[in-house]
């Protein structure tokens, strides 16, 4: 009996250092030259759509091993721009310390990558957005591949410029789904850096438009940036539904815009009209997938960004 | 000090094996309190430490209240681990846990470490009046 306790005790003790091994992943073949397709591509791999070189096929970003996958292809996906993809690894406690007593802290990887202005500024312009899904077997083809493709859109236009007056960084946060915890991670990352920011810019869902008026939603409580948008989209007969916040007492947790709220930076929220009412019905569940996700509007969304971002490091 | 220190080592060189386990939990929970400290959250630090006080006031009184100190030791993470184990049981078979972060902690090897302190710990509990009443 002794010994097979032994043996129960010793396999279990196997059973609990076993990590999982890794499997490589790798962006698949060249992306398209034109725009939408790049961006079809890549939420059709980020969803499950379309597999990637290995065959791997991305079904959900929520377990740890799904958002390991997903941010390899992430970090490739940056080094396409040609510029450097940086882990940020970060650790932080759980949100009631009595959790702390029996469960480890969170712990996830945002990514980020700088692109420099041409001319010497100290500024910095922030764009992020979530790269997991919000509940296991949810694709997040809109929920968010959409905010990250349209990142990823707006980089690589905005690499084509001569003048670029301010540094541009381009992050993907981890665990959004789980009360912020990767963008307030970066939060305190910027503030530890001590990077001189400008603005931050975050986008989730973008991707639904049933009305067709190609609207797109913003929230902030700067005053300034929310004229920059509408001013910007004006001009491209782009309806914007703007949301003024108080940031006194802010203590919200519903997107990665909250998570920077508190620390006093310009920051702006955008996606579709959520708070509207013209948004996916199908957000953290399995419909959430590629078939649902409106290309011409997001496409829309990234050319008026694409301008609003133009018109701020143009200044 | 020095003697509580002394006689917490003759306690524990009693039965090498009880020593190491008992040993080994206390280093377990301590690391996780400093590495909760490191990230501003406390109470893990502060309940081991209160634990680590306890066995260290009475290893200076007798034999017997550093048994005593042990078994409340061993209940506590009977009760940890049982905890644990029901949560894993919930997430694996009745109702999925709808937080990754939770859920993956307490998937087949999370389940594996709550069952390794949880027999370590009953462990401690029956072996500690025959190893302190050698």
């Amino acid at each position: 009996m002794r010994i097979i306790i032994k043996i129960v005790f010793l396999s279990l003790i196997i059973i609990a250092c076993t990590t999982e091994k890794k499997d490589s992943v790798l962006l698949s073949e060249k992306l398209p030259a034109s725009k939408i397709e790049y961006q079809k591509q890549i939420v059709g791999q980020l969803s499950g759509k379309y597999t990637l070189s290995n065959n791997t096929v991305i079904k959900s970003r929520w377990t740890k091993k799904e958002r390991d996958i997903t941010k390899d292809y992430l970090l490739e996906l940056v080094a396409t721009l040609g510029v450097e993809p940086i882990e940020h690894k970060y650790t932080s406690p759980n949100l009631n310390p009595a959790i702390d007593l029996i469960l480890n802290p969170f712990k996830g990887i945002n990514i980020y990558g700088i692109l420099p202005s041409t001319s010497k500024s100290s500024e910095y312009i922030v764009l992020g957005g979530h790269y997991d899904s919000g509940k296991r077997n949810a694709p997040g083809a809109i929920d968010n591949a959409t905010g990250l493709a349209l990142i990823f859109s707006v980089v690589k236009e905005l690499l084509k410029l001569n003048v670029r007056n301010k540094n541009i960084i381009i992050v993907f946060f981890d665990q959004e789904e789980e009360e912020l915890i990767g963008s307030k991670a970066f939060a305190k990352l910027i503030k530890e850096k001590q990077w001189d920011i400008h603005s931050i810019h975050c986008f989730d869902m973008v991707g639904w438009d049933a009305d067709h008026d190609r609207a797109m939603e913003i929230y902030s409580a700067s005053e300034e940036l929310l004229k920059t948008y509408k001013n910007v989209a004006s001009k491209s007969n782009i309806p914007i539904k703007d949301i003024v916040i108080d940031p006194i007492g802010y203590d919200n947790n519903s997107t990665d815009f909250d998570a920077f709220v508190p620390f006093g930076f310009h920051v702006i929220g955008a996606g579709e009209c959520y708070y509207h009412k013209d948004s996916s019905p199908y957000k953290d569940s399995p419909e959430d997938t590629f078939e649902t996700v409106d290309f011409d509007y997001l496409l829309s969304c990234s050319n008026l960004v694409e301008n609003i971002i133009k018109t701020l490091i143009t200044e | 000090m020095k003697r509580s220190l002394q006689n917490m080592i003759d306690f524990l060189k009693k039965d090498l094996t009880f020593g190491a386990v008992l040993v080994l939990s206390l280093l377990y929970f301590f690391y996780k309190g400093v590495l909760y400290a490191v990230l501003g959250s406390y109470v893990p630090l502060i309940s081991i430490s209160s634990i680590l006080l306890l066995f260290f006031l009475s290893s200076e009184k007798n034999v017997k209240s550093f048994n005593r100190v042990t078994g409340l030791w061993a209940i506590l993470i009977i009760m940890w681990s049982i905890v644990r184990i029901v949560l894993s049981l919930v997430n694996q078979f009745i109702k999925p846990i709808p937080e990754s972060h939770v859920s993956e902690q307490l998937g087949i090897i999370g389940l594996a470490k709550s069952l390794i302190f949880l027999i370590g710990a009953i462990y401690l509990w029956k072996n500690r009046t025959r190893v302190f009443e050698k």
